[in-house]
């Protein structure tokens, strides 16, 4: 556990170093932000709610989506990658501790530092500009902050497992984009799944996506009942459980076949 | 002068022609990228037609002339892409000392550097590109005469010239901050925000913004609404002509910065 600790202390000291990086970065977030909600507003052009949907609900599931996107970087994917092509993976399985752990605890302090540096500014211009997104009440938040943890846990995994493809291919070239802008679409953070087309929904339902970003921001505007809150947060678990064992079982065969490059 | 253009277009081709080879070493990473920017603007896409479907229209503007305006803003980003991808790495150049190489040659060196990387790559740009453009035609009932024809080229010349001249701007500032700042991906933001979405649903101060300061509003909006005579203009002229005017003007306007730039250029590397 220290060591991991340690790797994610690392990780915030050197994030803090690129100040250009973190201006710029909060820059496009922010003109995101507010593009999003320039969307929205002409969308709803003051009609009261769409498909049950409020627009000051919509507007604070923007803002809370543009800043669990910060969060929700992977850095994972990328790691496993590089280190695959250069060759160094193979001191990584050398050391005496779990790799994806260290991954883990990487991807860990890069949220940590985009707390601070990214979500906490967005947070406060969003506020500035748009009002305060205000949870729908504190039981909501709670929720919420569960169900982003095992969401942040799926997603992970299932950077993981794509970047396990690496130890196969050596190169990914664009498939991490592509994964990227389905993940776009099928996790509901740039548009929510109810206004989705009624069949299309029900499939997505049971993908493992939508408890990325619909089923936390959902529950943070308050969207379902208690009743429907545990029974989704339910089917959050089993997916995150389901994805961990395949994970498990596909590590094995990857750290069987791994190809040691240079040297 | 007619011996100046011959020789320019026989050096264009021969290292367009040596960019194209290099790329087709690659041909998996060719077909994945395709892949790739079908689904990111279908994706896209998909997101803005869902939202009209359960809200009627956006800004004023209903599906069938989102869609041509989608259209029109992919196909402009290709061919942006295609031509002008090396400006994205200006920044690093200038740092780095790469431009020490172009200097001793016997040429332009903006009219190197543009050409020495043809990106093959950006056509695959184009494939999603086309598809939404001529969807987003087809639903406009766009009809093919010389007017029209004329207008989409001046709408994507004028708009892939507005975009290499951002690009360029942005790029020769490091003659001056000597920093590696990639100004890249706020400007990419930018461009989708303003140039695939109506202008219309942003406030009236950014409006103008993007009008007159920093006028990309003119890659696709103004044109696609003078195309599809959405209202009758103030200015007698053509939308279309005016952004391709924009364009030649703004991209002469970043040469000559990258020339002023090029005076203070200290070679960097070792």
């Amino acid at each position: 556990m220290k060591a991991f600790l340690f790797v994610t202390k690392i990780r915030i000291q050197s994030a803090l170093a690129y100040r250009f990086n973190v201006i710029s970065t909060i820059l496009i977030q922010c003109l995101l932000m507010f593009a999003m909600a320039c969307f929205w507003n002409a969308a709803y052009g003051g009609t009261e709610s769409v498909s049950g949907v409020r627009e000051q609900d919509m507007l604070t599931y923007t803002m809370v989506s543009v800043i669990m996107g910060n969060l929700l970087t992977m850095g994972v994917e990328g790691r496993i990658e590089s280190s695959v092509k250069s060759g160094s993976v193979a001191l990584d399985m050398l050391k005496p501790v779990n790799i994806y752990g260290i991954y883990l605890a990487e991807d860990l302090g890069d949220m940590a530092v985009a707390l601070f540096q990214i979500a906490v500014p967005l947070l406060m211009i969003g506020t500035a500009m748009f009002g305060f997104p205000a949870p729908a009440s504190a039981g909501c938040f709670l929720f919420f902050l569960v169900s982003f943890s095992i969401g942040y846990l799926i997603n992970w995994i299932l950077a993981a497992l794509l970047g396990m493809c690496a130890f196969k291919v050596i190169s990914m070239g664009p498939v991490r984009n592509v994964k990227g802008f389905i993940m776009k679409l099928l996790s509901g953070s740039v548009i929510p799944l109810w206004f989705f087309p009624e069949r299309f929904r029900t499939v997505l339902e049971f993908l493992p996506f939508v408890n990325i970003y619909q089923l936390p921001l959902g529950i943070y505007i308050g969207q379902y009942t208690l009743e429907e809150m545990v029974r989704r947060t339910a089917l959050q678990m089993f997916w995150c459980a389901a994805l961990w064992l395949i994970f498990q079982s596909v590590q094995k065969k990857a750290a069987a076949a791994v190809l040691i490059q240079g040297g | 002068m007619i011996k100046i253009i011959k020789y320019h277009v026989s050096v264009a081709a021969a290292l367009i022609r040596e960019s194209i080879l290099s790329r087709m070493e690659y041909p998996f990473m060719l077909i994945g990228h395709v892949l790739a920017n079908c689904i990111q603007w279908v994706v896209g896409f998909a997101t803005i037609k869902f939202v009209v479907d359960s809200f009627g229209s956006i800004g004023g503007w209903g599906y069938e002339s989102l869609a041509f305006l989608y259209g029109m803003s992919v196909l402009s980003h290709g061919l942006a892409v295609v031509l002008f991808i090396q400006t994205w790495y200006m920044a690093h150049c200038v740092v780095e000392g790469e431009y020490d190489m172009f200097l001793l040659r016997p040429m332009g060196v903006l009219f190197q550097f543009l050409f020495e990387d043809f990106n093959l790559i950006g056509i695959t740009d184009m494939i999603p590109g086309l598809m939404v453009f001529f969807y987003g035609c087809s639903k406009v009932h766009m009809t093919v005469s010389f007017t029209n024809v004329c207008m989409i080229l001046f709408t994507l010349i004028g708009g892939t010239l507005i975009r290499g001249a951002v690009w360029i701007f942005c790029g020769s500032l490091s003659f001056w901050t000597k920093s590696t700042a990639n100004f890249t991906d706020m400007v990419g933001a930018l461009f989708e925000r303003v140039s695939m979405y109506p202008l219309t649903i942003y406030p009236k101060w950014a409006q103008i913004l993007f009008t007159f300061f920093l006028p990309l509003a003119w890659i696709t909006f103004y044109p696609v609404k003078g195309i599809l005579g959405m209202e009758g203009s103030v200015i007698p002229a053509p939308m279309a002509a005016i952004s391709l005017a924009v364009g030649v003007v703004m991209f002469a306007l970043s040469c000559g910065l990258f020339r002023i730039g090029m005076y203070r250029y200290e070679s960097a590397g070792s």
